[in-house]
């Protein structure tokens, strides 16, 4: 098997996973966020740290990815649980079993990282509370 | 890094190494939010602004796993005429995390508007004040000898 690219786009195999699986709101991968008209929820997913292996030649590979709930809050300023719980829900039913997709020659298997909630708070960005979770993922396993 | 430093590093890694993993890393979010809510307690609150510049991030082998960060204000923060949120600041943490702080585990207290260096300058309130209370608190919560 061939070595694992370093500059190897992760994010956008697990933003098609979810797509697939029914995600209804925008999802966004390593930075393409527009800076205005943003929708009312939407998905951030970027690197969180850099890739690693402890195969010779880089034949496997394992990083990170900081996934990013996105709410709109509400009028009055407050936070939007509801909206917030569906997403988080909808987001952890993808990981109830194992998540793998394969592009190209590479092969990726997605988990939830065992300690995932990484942030939790508002207006990160004007007008929005965010989630932030970590997920591991695995190359060429 | 300094000879206390690194020996610091090591005292709290070989705890970090010793003990259940998960127990140590929710021992640091304690520090994480003891810092926090010292911050809250020593800046005055003006526009928030100084308090929102200031954020912490718990990283293990570059992965930031933690990330603290309290929006007070009502307003941006602006620099040289640009508005800076939060999520700025999250950006340059995770950057960070693939570059200095890539190997081992780290806490690391975040103050990030030219106000803050300003206030830093004439106090010592972040390099002097706020490290000492960090220090004070990793290595209390890995019950080491003060």
């Amino acid at each position: 098997m061939s070595a694992v690219p370093l500059n190897i786009d992760v994010s956008t195999p697990l933003r098609t996973l979810m797509a697939s699986a029914g995600a209804d709101c925008s999802i966004y991968v390593n930075g393409g966020l527009p800076s205005s008209g943003l929708p009312a929820s939407f998905i951030l997913i970027e690197p969180n740290g850099g890739i690693k292996t402890n195969a010779s030649k880089f034949g496997n590979a394992f990083c990170v990815l900081s996934v990013s709930i996105y709410v709109a809050l509400l009028s009055n300023g407050a936070v939007n649980p509801t909206k917030e719980d569906i997403l988080l829900g909808k987001f952890q039913s993808l990981f109830q079993s194992v998540i793998k997709t394969t592009v190209g020659s590479n092969h990726f298997t997605y988990e939830l990282s065992a300690n995932p909630m990484m942030y939790s708070g508002k207006s990160l960005i004007s007008g929005y509370s965010t989630k932030i979770l970590n997920v591991n993922c695995f190359i060429n396993y | 890094m300094s000879k206390f430093s690194a020996q610091n590093a090591s005292i709290v890694g070989s705890k970090m190494n010793g003990g259940g993993y998960f127990a140590n890393i929710q021992k640091l979010r304690l520090v994480a939010d003891e810092i926090m809510q010292i911050g809250r307690e020593s800046i005055p609150y003006d526009t928030g602004n100084l308090m929102d510049s200031t954020g912490i991030g718990i990283y293990i082998d570059g992965v930031l796993i933690d990330f603290r960060y309290e929006n007070q204000a009502n307003v941006p923060q602006t620099f040289h005429g640009q508005v800076v949120w939060g999520k700025d600041k999250l950006d340059k943490a995770l950057t960070l995390g693939a570059s200095i702080y890539n190997t081992g585990v780290w806490i690391v207290l975040f103050s990030t508007v030219p106000y803050a260096i300003y206030q830093d300058r004439l106090s010592g309130f972040f390099t002097d004040v706020m490290k000492s209370n960090m220090k004070y608190l990793v290595l209390s919560q890995f019950k080491t000898k003060l």
